[in-house]
């Protein structure tokens, strides 16, 4: 097997990924077209309409417990408002995939999203996104000529055309270390906008991103958090003045919400009770006049936490209710997709509450395909509610049709090249097929638990156990392989104990959260943090020191200017007085002063620096000016450089930590009683795939999207963001040990002999790899397809998916051969 | 010392992931002169009279009629038995040279001290392969502990014939690897009593034992 046939086969594996995720993810089947009601009708639904005014107030992951619970929410005039029935508050269930993108189409349209919203959250160019088409409650307002006014996240504006709004001021939402000025931008139009000319509008849509960003860059416990949650009611309490003072001229509903949630490490995406649980809340003076809801008469706000800790406060809703309830209360037909029900606490508003709870109940009749009328006369009101709520969890659950000829075809297409892979995976191994090797056959068995593990969707979740799992046993092998004496011995005990350090870094996976982990130590004492990271940095100096005098120098700037960036980010977007104070003192030593414009300009000249140290240094080995010998070993230096610049601050102590063990299996391959050295080429990749996946997991990395590290993205870019790079430096930051530790073999496998075939080795090196990912991604999509009506499937399984084209693309692919290959060319 | 002078080209060596080559590779460590279908001490191939019956009952007794999982109580059930086990089985079963020594007492005694000491490092062992660091420290040593008593009759024999002689290692490899492949079930989430910790790798060990004292004279 040669270089090129190694490539097609990687081709056509990530070919064969590809389609099969195109066409597993299913897109949903939209109802086209438009709503409408006899004219007649409409015009006296229009004339008695209950509210003439809408202000939308989204908050992003405004959850549950932020609006209600003593212990967090300082939302001090929404109790008030509670308490006395101005508003009505409930916990709004938010469907999974918990990201803004379909939870705002689902919000607007009522329909339920797919997986496949989730990704084209981020991709978000894609049209399918356009609902200029389909039916919303904007759209209905449209219809009946209504003025909308937006302000706040773009994505709104990605989703309806600009033509709908009479006023526009996007911000954009992925710019996530900014929690100030997202918000800023959206308060600073209330007054002239909204308030001067009360006339000119009939709904109003703001969405403040500056929560959110909160969460995702410090958790839900922020120290940010009170004063936002104190902005935020107090913008409420304008809107709300304002209200009161045209109450006279019109009715106006105040409609507060949270798109998502959040969990406890302040992310989202998944499905856990934190990300689901949004906060709702309707305010209006006019509310005050009817019956509140009975939850809310029984609790006075704020609440004293729920039964274990659920996020359940008030009555639970599902959020996709709001689109009738608001359809129905400003006289408007259900949009056509809605599979929502109109808050029972809100029939008693209606000036014909009977008639819309039929409208409602015959929508979802149609929608769920029955043909037959539905006799509803002799029903009680209680009874219509609870039909209704079995048809919307039959609607919720179904709407996926799979395009099964894609779906085998890929499968097909991909479990031959798994079959081609391990052909050439054992042909390598032996002189004969059938001879298995050690080498070989633990990569076999290694792909094939972690296979068949993708069955069972806790071990999906908990995919760190089981690389913790095989990490042991393969720590174990060097007390069998090699002579036992002191120094292999002590040797071993460092081994083990610098896994299990890593392995006490960070909680992943979800069903064991420990507080006492090294990262949740290291950030309650922020000067033991720092000065470990200091060491880490010193470490990787020394380790520079025995090479060239060039490269020490050259390591010493990078590492220098890696060092400086991290303490000023910190500065700037944590707090000052988590940094000691003789690095502080460093800084004023050398007139830098953290700033947010300085911090970009300072990443960038970072990102140059290196790339030119880099590059000059390939060229110069090419060209055989500096020497080769060292070339392997400084080029996984300035690698390592560059993925601490993009490593939380907590996690840079690990590096060190790795470097150690590091040095450990070094030796103990080089002692490798082993001769052939296919075998050992095998087992220094089987290593390190082991690691990769070990360390990725350890870092805090899981198999859900909620826990995708954005935080590190942003290095070096301003808010006219480029979206390539920003997804270059999110891979990174969250591969960042996979990358480190996908260099173990180099020094393992290239030696220092000239006459080596290195092109032979690396294809040889890339083969386990290659291996393993062909095994498990025929598992993983075996499981997928067997498992496609399994509760989990949009979860679980679906985000694995996604993982592993990740791992593929970014890990095997662009990771696995781009630096390899560099340095293997400057070599020859 | 003589072993480390040894070139290294006269040592046949092999790898092995799995444990049941453990003899192979124990083989290349020890003395030359250790023959391995006869050696000095070991135990005599009686299936009947060295298979660890009271390890059957006490999983029984732990699985199905305890009903909290008591992993202390289990512990004072397993010391007199594992003794007893020692007493009335395995030490009739193993061979010095051409004999069978009466059990010691006095060294019995010692032993039980010695397996208490031992469950310390065996605990170090287990945080190090993964059980909680600075929670649950006192399940963790109870774990050891049993562990440590669970391998009673081979530290018995490893003090009996001086540290020199005899392949006692399979035991304590046997232990460890039932409870290694026991934690398979931690992740899973069914939310059962029994996937406390450290309930599963009790469990794991246990049967780890069982399979090893059944066996252990075979290989």
């Amino acid at each position: 097997m040669n270089l090129k046939q190694l490539m097609c086969l990687s081709c056509a594996q990530l070919f064969a990924i590809l389609l099969f995720i195109f066409a597993f993810f299913p897109r949903k089947i939209v109802l086209p077209g438009i709503s409408h009601q006899d004219p007649d009708q409409d015009r006296d639904l229009q004339h008695e309409r209950p509210f003439q005014k809408l202000v939308f107030v989204v908050i992003d992951a405004l959850r549950s417990d932020f609006l209600f619970d003593s212990g967090i929410s300082h939302f001090n005039n929404v109790h008030q408002w509670l308490n006395t029935g101005e508003a009505w508050g409930y916990t709004s269930f938010a469907n999974p995939p918990t990201v803004t993108l379909p939870r705002l189409k689902s919000i607007t349209t009522g329909s339920t999203p797919s997986f496949i919203d989730l990704l084209l959250n981020v991709a978000q160019d894609v049209d399918s996104n356009d609902l200029s088409e389909h039916d919303s409650w904007l759209q209905q307002f449209i219809q009946h000529n209504n003025t909308i006014r937006f302000m706040g996240d773009d994505t709104w504006l990605k989703l309806f055309p600009h033509e709908w709004f009479d006023f526009t001021d996007p911000t954009h939402s992925f710019f996530v270390s900014d929690f100030t000025q997202v918000d800023n931008n959206v308060t600073r139009n209330l007054p002239e906008k909204l308030f001067q000319k009360w006339a000119q509008w009939d709904v109003a849509i703001l969405h403040y991103l500056g929560l959110d960003h909160i969460g995702h860059k410090d958790g839900p416990n922020s120290k940010f958090m009170s004063t936002k949650h104190q902005e935020m009611d107090s913008i409420l309490k304008t809107i709300y003045d304002q209200v009161l003072e045209h109450k006279s001229d019109d009715d106006t509903l105040i409609c507060v919400l949270g798109d998502h949630g959040m969990n406890e490490l302040g992310n989202h995406g998944g499905s856990s009770a934190g990300e689901t649980s949004a906060g709702l809340l309707f305010l209006s003076p006019k509310l005050s006049q009817f019956a509140k809801p009975a939850s809310q008469a029984e609790n006075a706000l704020p609440i004293n936490g729920t039964l274990g800790g659920d996020f359940q406060y008030l009555e639970t809703v599902q959020q996709i209710d709001i689109v009738p309830t608001i359809a129905a209360l400003f006289g408007m037909p259900i949009p056509m997709n809605s599979v929502g029900i109109i808050i029972p606490d809100f029939l008693q508003l209606l000036p014909n509450k009977l008639a819309s709870m039929k409208e409602n109940f015959m929508h979802l009749w149609r929608l769920s395909d029955h043909q037959e009328e539905a006799v509803l006369d002799d029903l009680a009101i209680s009874d219509i509610y609870s039909k209704m709520y079995d048809i919307q969890e039959t609607l919720t659950k179904s709407a996926t049709n799979y395009n099964y000829p894609l779906l085998s075809l890929a499968f097909v297409s991909f479990l031959i090249t798994t079959i081609i892979a391990t052909y050439q995976l054992q042909r390598h191994s032996g002189h004969t097929f059938c001879k298995l090797r050690t080498s070989s056959l633990s990569v076999l068995l290694v792909s094939i638990i972690l296979g068949v593990s993708t069955f069972a969707s806790s071990f999906i979740e908990e995919e760190h156990q089981l690389w913790w799992w095989i990490v042991t046993a393969f720590s174990a092998v060097p007390l069998f392989v090699y002579k036992l004496n002191a120094s292999v011995i002590t040797r071993w005990f460092i081994l083990l104990a610098c896994v299990r350090l890593i392995k006490f870094w960070n909680n992943s996976g979800q069903k064991f959260i420990h507080t006492n982990v090294m990262s949740n130590i290291l950030s309650q004492n922020p000067y033991w943090k720092w000065s470990l990271n200091l060491l880490t940095f010193l470490t990787l100096i020394m380790a520079s020191a025995r090479s060239q005098l060039l490269h020490f120098i050259m390591s010493t700037i990078l590492v220098g200017l890696c060092f400086i960036y991290k303490i000023s980010w910190e500065i700037v977007n944590g707090d000052q007085a988590e940094i000691p104070l003789f690095m502080q003192d460093l800084l004023t030593k050398i007139d830098f002063v953290p700033s947010e414009s300085n911090l970009i300009t300072l990443a960038r000249v970072f990102f140059q620096a290196w790339a030119i140290v880099v590059i000059s240094r390939l060229v110069l080995t090419k060209l055989k000016v500096l020497d080769q010998r060292y070339l392997i070993r400084d080029m996984k230096l300035y690698v390592t450089i560059l993925l601490i610049l993009q490593t939380s601050s907590q996690n840079i102590g690990q590096f060190l930590v790795f470097q150690i063990l590091q040095s450990q299996i070094c030796y103990f391959f080089k002692n490798f009683p082993i001769s052939s050295s296919t075998n050992k080429i095998y087992l220094s990749n089987l290593v390190s795939l082991i690691l990769q996946n070990f360390s990725f997991f350890q870092f805090g990395g899981t198999n859900s999207i909620s826990t995708i590290d954005l935080g590190n993205a942003y290095h070096g870019v301003s808010s006219d963001y480029n979206i390539a790079v920003v997804g270059l430096l999110m891979s990174i930051a969250n591969f960042a040990p996979a990358i480190y530790w996908s260099m173990l073999p180099w020094s393992i496998n290239y030696g220092p002999s000239p006459s080596q075939n290195k092109l032979q080795t690396f294809v040889k090196s890339k083969l386990p790899t290659f291996t393993y990912h062909c095994i498990f991604g025929t598992c993983l999509m075996t499981a997928c397809i067997l498992l496609r009506f399994h509760l989990f499937i949009w979860s679980v399984f679906s985000p694995k998916l996604c993982y592993f084209l990740g791992w593929n693309l970014a890990m095997g692919l662009l990771n696995g051969w781009i630096p390899e290959l560099t340095v293997i060319l400057a070599l020859d | 010392m003589s072993t480390k002078k040894r070139p290294r080209k006269t040592v046949k060596k092999t790898v092995s992931f799995s444990d049941d080559t453990t003899l192979t590779t124990h083989q290349n460590h020890e003395k030359k002169n250790i023959d391995h279908d006869r050696p000095p001490v070991y135990v005599r191939k009686t299936p009947l009279m060295t298979f660890p019956y009271h390890l059957i009952l006490l999983l029984y007794y732990y699985v199905f009629i305890s009903s909290d999982y008591n992993t202390v109580k289990l512990l004072s059930l397993l010391i007199p038995a594992q003794i007893g086990y020692l007493i009335f089985q395995f030490n009739k079963c193993t061979v010095y040279g051409n004999k069978i020594i009466k059990i010691s007492y006095s060294l019995s005694l010692i032993c039980l001290g010695a397996t208490f000491l031992l469950s310390f490092p065996a605990m170090l062992l287990t945080v190090l392969f993964g059980a909680p660091l600075m929670d649950l420290l006192w399940e963790t040593w109870l774990l050891s502990l049993h562990f440590a008593f669970l391998a009673y009759p081979a530290v018995y024999s490893v003090f009996n014939c001086d540290f020199k002689v005899g392949l006692w290692k399979k035991y304590f490899i046997f232990i460890v690897v039932g409870g290694w492949i026991s934690c398979i079930v931690i992740p899973l989430d069914w939310d059962r009593d029994w996937q406390n910790w450290p309930t599963p790798i009790v469990i794991g060990g246990y049967l780890g034992a069982l399979v090893g004292y059944t066996i252990g004279a075979y290989i």
